[in-house]
């Protein structure tokens, strides 16, 4: 008799996800599945808006990322506008994204993820929490905070208070960088890059207690894709797209954004509103690939100038991952290191001469009626797709969002974990804390559909084939 | 003050139009306007002596706008018990008041001002009931600050709202 372990929502995941285990009759487990059962209905929306407006909107969308949203729609704008950015106008942008790429990786490892390792899988999840990392480092709980405050900072500092700044606009930026906003973020690098080593030592001397649960938390082979730039360097905001396989061989290269529907499918499942993004040569679902940190780290062939520290923890990086790395518990360790990377560019770009100066957007009028733009989120590729009329109204609006595109991983993910610690009829202690790891891992982000939702206890149900309920535990 | 919520969500933006509003009469506060609740608030409010954290809550629950005064209390951080409020935001005030005392020895005394909400579609406009409990969490949130102005100059403790602690 078939049944099904239900896991409702996933804890210290933004948004709400939930996770179902069907077993077989013997007790071991037929398929497992990550569920969004929520409906996002953003890009209807956002039809018949201005296309000026269009920036300042898709960031609203989202608590933890919006400058990521900025970033990809204001580079669609720049496509209709067909419209070259100042250089000065680019490089703030950059720092901008950069500065996102921090807190949200900074929110991730010290807040979500760090109480996982700092206690261990099997603790009870009333200690494994940020409180119980404060209790047994303090010092550390306090430089994390002030890690994600300085990600926060920049971008407050480049876009004024508020978290969703229509300071990114097709054209280049709104205003520049004044010279005490330069001062200011150069007064708090050395800080940032000094607790980025200390987490990254700290993770890297945890590794060997978690060798168990690095080969069977989304250890699979899956191709990856990110953006890389003109020398296949380590990217996040320009370049063109590429895409690696699990040995870290070039699939394809140099592609065109625009083009993204000539290699991204998106199929649609029935228990699902989240899509399923495929690499289309390779069809549904054989062309499983993952983005964001990990899949960062294996497209680049190097990280550039300017990061050097970053640059030879890459190095180690691949050596202790064999290469192109396939465990996705690696995300949290190229977090890290995509942490790092980002405080040396911002730290090099603060030192640009040319930094502050005042030109810093192009003005134009509609040119194209159709542009895709896209850049790197923290979790990983954001598209973002408009057709305009021409008034420059919104006519159509397709948003292929990071943790979408992980989605077929975080499937095999949760898939893996649950054939590998499940055995039987019963649920084991602590199946579930892995379960919840290994969808972390991904840092899957559902702010977008976050509103209002009641208590959000987590519940595990099992339910046999005639749909009764034969055992149910709820935490939380 | 902290007005958070998410602002493409119907009702869910009365603590954010309630921050952009007192904002725009009282220069001399900080004013945070937050999609949803995150760690590095718990600086803010370790730096603050006064803080007013102002959210929508169902207004199937709470009918009318809520002041009270906040205490984090340690053992139910402890428990978890904070860890996920009726709107699903990312932390509970709660939680961040007993982080700032964890993690930078003090934290502000919190009031939380709740805004009744009965829509969280996607969109812009506010219901009319939640249109009303902005205006007066405005004006609420301004006497708070008066009060505790008024307080500071004359030294004595202020009192604010006479309602229960919740914690």
């Amino acid at each position: 008799m078939p049944k099904t372990i239900t896991i409702d929502p996933v804890t210290r995941v933004e948004g709400h996800g939930k996770v179902t285990i069907r077993l077989n009759d013997d007790g071991s487990v037929d398929q497992a599945r990550f569920h969004v059962a929520e409906f996002r209905g953003f890009e209807r929306f956002c039809e018949g808006r201005p296309l000026e407006e269009m920036a300042g909107i898709t960031a609203r969308i989202c608590g933890i990322c919006p400058v990521s949203h900025l970033m990809a729609s204001a580079k669609t704008g720049d496509a209709i506008y067909a419209v070259k950015i100042p250089p000065t106008g680019e490089k703030l942008r950059r720092v901008m994204n950069l500065g996102q790429i921090i807190q949200s990786h900074a929110l991730s490892f010290f807040h979500l993820s760090s109480p996982d390792f700092v206690f261990g899988l099997d603790s009870d999840p009333k200690d494994r929490n940020i409180f119980g990392v404060m209790k047994a480092d303090p010092d550390l709980a306090r430089k994390g905070i002030r890690l994600r405050q300085f990600g926060q900072r920049v971008i407050e500092i480049l876009g004024g208070k508020k978290i969703h700044p229509a300071w990114v606009a097709p054209g280049g930026v709104r205003t520049p960088l004044t010279e005490e906003g330069r001062q200011e973020i150069i007064s708090r690098v050395a800080e940032s890059k000094e607790t980025t080593l200390l987490a990254l030592s700290i993770f890297k001397g945890m590794l060997d207690q978690y060798k168990d649960e690095v080969e069977v938390f989304g250890n699979f082979p899956s191709l990856f894709m990110s953006l890389v730039g003109e020398d296949g360097e380590w990217e996040h905001y320009g370049g063109s797209v590429r895409f690696v396989d699990s040995q870290g061989n070039i699939v394809a290269d140099k592609l065109d954004p625009m083009n993204y529907k000539q290699y991204v499918g998106e199929a649609v499942e029935a228990d699902s509103y989240l899509k399923f993004p495929y690499y289309m040569p390779l069809g549904y679902p054989d062309g499983i690939y993952r983005v964001g940190p990990l899949a960062r780290l294996n497209t680049c062939s190097h990280i550039g100038e300017g990061a050097p520290l970053a640059a030879a923890e890459l190095m180690e990086f691949r050596q202790r991952g064999g290469g192109t790395v396939n465990m996705s518990l690696y995300y949290h360790y190229a977090r890290l290191i995509e942490i790092l990377a980002g405080v040396e560019f911002i730290e090099r770009y603060m030192d640009d001469p040319h930094i502050t100066d005042t030109r810093v957007r192009s003005i134009a009028g509609i040119n194209q009626l159709e542009a895709v733009g896209v850049s790197e989120a923290p979790r990983g590729t954001l598209f973002h797709h408009y057709a305009v009329d021409a008034d420059g109204m919104i006519t159509k609006v397709n948003l292929i969002i990071a943790t979408g595109q992980n989605n077929l991983a975080i499937n095999n993910t949760v898939d893996q974990i649950a054939k590998h610690y499940i055995k039987g009829p019963e649920i084991p202690e602590g199946m579930l804390n892995r379960v919840e790891a290994g969808v972390r891992a991904y840092d899957p982000c559902l702010s977008c559909s976050t509103h209002a939702a009641g208590q959000m206890p987590l519940k595990v149900t099992l339910i046999g084939a005639d749909g009764s309920i034969l055992d149910e535990v709820t935490r939380g | 003050m902290v007005g958070y919520g998410a602002d493409l969500r119907g009702d869910d933006a009365a603590g954010r139009l309630v921050a952009e509003r007192v904002a725009e009469r009282r220069p001399g506060v900080k004013v945070l306007s937050l999609h949803q609740l995150t760690p590095e608030v718990a600086a803010d409010l370790a730096e603050a002596d006064f803080a007013v954290l102002v959210d929508a809550a169902l207004a199937d629950l709470h009918p009318g706008v809520r002041v009270l005064e906040l205490n984090a209390d340690p053992a139910a951080v402890a428990s978890g018990a904070y860890n996920a409020g009726p709107l699903g935001h990312a932390e509970d005030p709660r939680k961040l008041m007993a982080l700032a005392h964890e993690v930078f020895g003090r934290c502000a005394r919190c009031w939380w001002v709740t805004i009744p909400a009965v829509a969280f579609e996607l969109g812009e406009p506010l219901s009319p009931v939640t249109e009303a409990g902005v205006a007066e969490a405005v004006e609420r949130v301004e006497g708070l600050l008066n009060e505790w102005t008024r307080c500071s100059i004359s030294g004595e403790r202020p009192p604010c709202e006479r309602s229960p602690a919740i914690g």
